[in-house]
């Protein structure tokens, strides 16, 4: 196997949360010891529901939140203190909503510019090649964000993004506040550019579908844990985590759109400032047993080594009739 | 052939614009559609196709002094409704006629218990029922819709509530008064897919007790395949095709439609590249001439007709499609496939 690009260990990051009394405060586990490797020119797909810690992880990553423990290696050399400067160059971002990440008094060029003029490296030249690049023209470049629609937008934040030759982009829902044609034509960027300049790519969504499109790794998490990754075959296909299950099977997909045996996990996201004993997705897991509220599970490879579930009962979805009371469950 | 329950005809919607010396902008320009008892029809549609506007011209919510309904009719049952006056249509939303909102948040009042606002909605509706009765009825209602120890939880505020809770009490609202229709604009959007497959299943139950009709407005392609009976696909405030659930998916004959639904990463089975449709959808200010859809088809590029002329729904009966080569869109979907 390749060395890889970004390896993260043991990563976790805790928020202090007031009481709502206003008196003491608690501490929430936003990301809970979570550890995983991305190989060069790899895309792994990092997917959850809200409140799962996934957009913390990425923000944590390129440092727009500081870690509270675990380390950060890319290209072998640990990125903090001196090095964090240098490593946010080779590591960008690009966010959900192109309304909100673009300064709407600047124009498009000063945009795209920005970075380079950050580093002394500015060119005129060079903005104009990242515009054409993402599918913009010189004429796009003395105009400003309110004048382009969200897809457009989109296009102005990934050339700001590639301004300073990247290796990793972090795409934290990048494409889910686009209209279907339009997202469409954003993922394909995407792939182009991936392709064109050998980028690797954590792309963070909730859209299991554009997930299963784009990425060639997956790792799928609940309540600030890693509960599922591996190849995206192994975990679409072969999925052995409950959790990944009932996800995928609640997915609406019109070319299933017959089928009777959807997955509907019971209850809601359990209060992070309180998270179950155990297993964390416990109290909504069909399989769960007693050992599960005792015994916190941890990423045990499953068939190939490179499939990796945080379950004490893993496996293929059974054909249960009466699944298991779970024990302890908090009313 | 049962008679519809809800049917609109020829629905024309104008907004006025900041400039006084501009026209109206036609918003929603020649809208008409039936729901018949029981069914569900799924209204889908990108941004500012005109899926909610639509709507809000139905239940007689259009933003007053800005917007109107400038022709057409609306008919609930055997009732003429979008020339009712407000006290009319007070009597009838809530109670026959109810509508689920996106965001539930904001659409409950922060300030006030959660089983207050359910009461409210029967109390105009049913106001010879007492309080002891309205309470009963309330909790009844909290159970149906799956909010576990209804007692307490009627006295709660809504931040007391989770996304999906929160979407339950609108649900609990909406059919407080046994509703003939309901309308869900974007019920799910803001909340997760585990959630969403809870809320589904709810409405699902819902209107299975009740037999209520359901117009679901959405942008997801995939629940519209899975709730719905019939699909109504709208572009540029049109109608672009109107059909079948099973028709529309597996033999789209717009091609908008067809472009939609190739650019969906579908779940089962991967493609190297996605099919994407170029351009942008047309802003109301600068709506191209004769079909909406033409600068963006590819069908349309050796026909100068497209441009010109404004094609009118046409075809079967149940399935139609507002485009002058529907005919042609099959073999041009299996032309398109093999490049």
């Amino acid at each position: 196997m390749t060395a890889p690009l970004l390896r993260i260990d043991r990563l976790s990051k805790q928020f202090a949360v007031r009481n709502s009394s206003g008196w003491g405060r608690r501490t929430l586990h936003a990301v809970d010891d979570v550890s995983f490797a991305i190989a060069p020119h790899e895309t792994l797909g990092l997917v959850g529901e809200s409140g799962c810690g996934k957009s913390t992880l990425g923000r944590m990553l390129v440092g727009l939140v500081d870690r509270t423990a675990g380390e950060i290696t890319l290209n072998g050399a640990p990125v903090k203190g001196r090095g964090l400067r240098k490593n946010r160059r080779l590591m960008q971002m690009v966010f959900q909503d192109p309304y909100a990440s673009l300064n709407p008094q600047m124009t498009v060029h000063d945009i795209v510019a920005e970075p380079l003029r950050i580093n002394n490296l500015y060119d005129a030249a060079r903005v104009r090649d990242l515009l054409h690049r993402v599918g913009l023209s010189d004429e796009a470049a003395l105009r400003k964000p309110a004048q382009f629609s969200g897809g457009q937008r989109q296009r102005i934040a990934i050339a700001r993004a590639l301004a300073l030759d990247p290796r990793l982009l972090v795409l934290d829902e990048a494409v889910s506040a686009l209209d279907v044609s339009i997202q469409a034509q954003i993922v394909n960027l995407l792939q182009d550019l991936q392709r064109d300049a050998g980028l690797t790519y954590l792309f963070i969504s909730h859209d299991l579908s554009v997930v299963r499109h784009i990425a060639t790794r997956v790792a799928v998490m609940y309540l600030g844990r890693i509960v599922e990754i591996g190849s995206r075959a192994a975990v679409f296909d072969t999925p052995a985590h409950p959790y990944t299950q009932a996800l995928l099977s609640a997915v609406p997909d019109p070319a299933r759109r017959h089928r009777k045996d959807r997955i509907v996990l019971r209850g809601d996201l359990p209060n992070p400032l309180d998270p179950p004993s155990g297993c964390v997705f416990r109290t909504r897991c069909p399989r769960a047993q007693s050992l599960c509220a005792t015994k916190t599970p941890v990423l045990t490879p499953q068939a190939c080594f490179d499939h990796q579930t945080a379950c004490h009962f893993p496996g293929p979805i059974r054909a249960t009739s009466t699944p298991p009371k779970p024990e302890g469950e908090k009313t | 052939m049962t008679a519809p329950v809800l049917s609109v005809r020829d629905l024309v919607v104008e907004f006025d614009t900041p400039h006084a010396d501009r026209a109206p902008l036609r918003v929603i320009d020649g809208v008409s559609f039936d729901v018949v008892a029981g069914e569900v029809l799924g209204i889908v549609g990108e941004s500012g196709s005109g899926k909610s506007v639509t709507m809000l011209a139905v239940m007689g919510l259009l933003p007053g002094g800005q917007a109107r309904i400038a022709s057409g009719e609306v008919w609930f049952n055997d009732t003429r409704i979008d020339t009712l006056p407000f006290a009319g249509l007070s009597a009838l939303r809530g109670g026959a006629i109810s509508m689920i909102f996106q965001d539930p948040m904001t659409s409950l009042n922060p300030v006030s218990r959660v089983g207050r606002q359910i009461a409210e909605a029967i109390r105009l509706h049913q106001p010879d029922l007492n309080r002891a009765g309205i309470k009963d009825r309330v909790m009844e209602l909290l159970d149906l819709v799956g909010v576990p120890d209804a007692a307490t939880r009627m006295r709660q505020f809504p931040h007391e509530f989770s996304g999906g809770m929160r979407q339950r009490v609108m649900i609990a609202m909406a059919i407080a008064n046994e509703p003939k229709l309901l309308i869900a604009d974007e019920p799910t959007t803001a909340l997760d897919v585990t959630i969403q497959a809870q809320v589904m299943d709810l409405l699902a139950e819902v209107r299975e007790r009740t037999s209520a009709s359901m117009i679901l407005i959405t942008h997801d392609l995939g629940l519209v395949a899975e709730v719905a009976d019939r699909v109504a696909v709208m572009y540029s405030g049109r109608i672009a095709e109107m059909g079948p659930v099973d028709a529309l998916f597996d033999a789209p004959a717009h091609p908008y439609t067809a472009g939609l639904m190739r650019s969906l990463p579908i779940l089962a089975g991967g493609r190297a590249r996605l099919w994407s449709i170029p351009g942008q959808p047309p802003d109301v200010f600068s709506r191209p001439s004769g079909c909406a859809f033409h600068p963006r088809c590819s069908l349309a590029q050796e026909h100068p007709v497209c441009a010109a002329d404004l094609p009118q729904l046409s075809g079967p009966k149940t399935h139609r499609a507002a485009c002058h080569f529907a005919a042609d869109v099959p073999a041009w979907i299996a032309a398109e496939d093999t490049v």
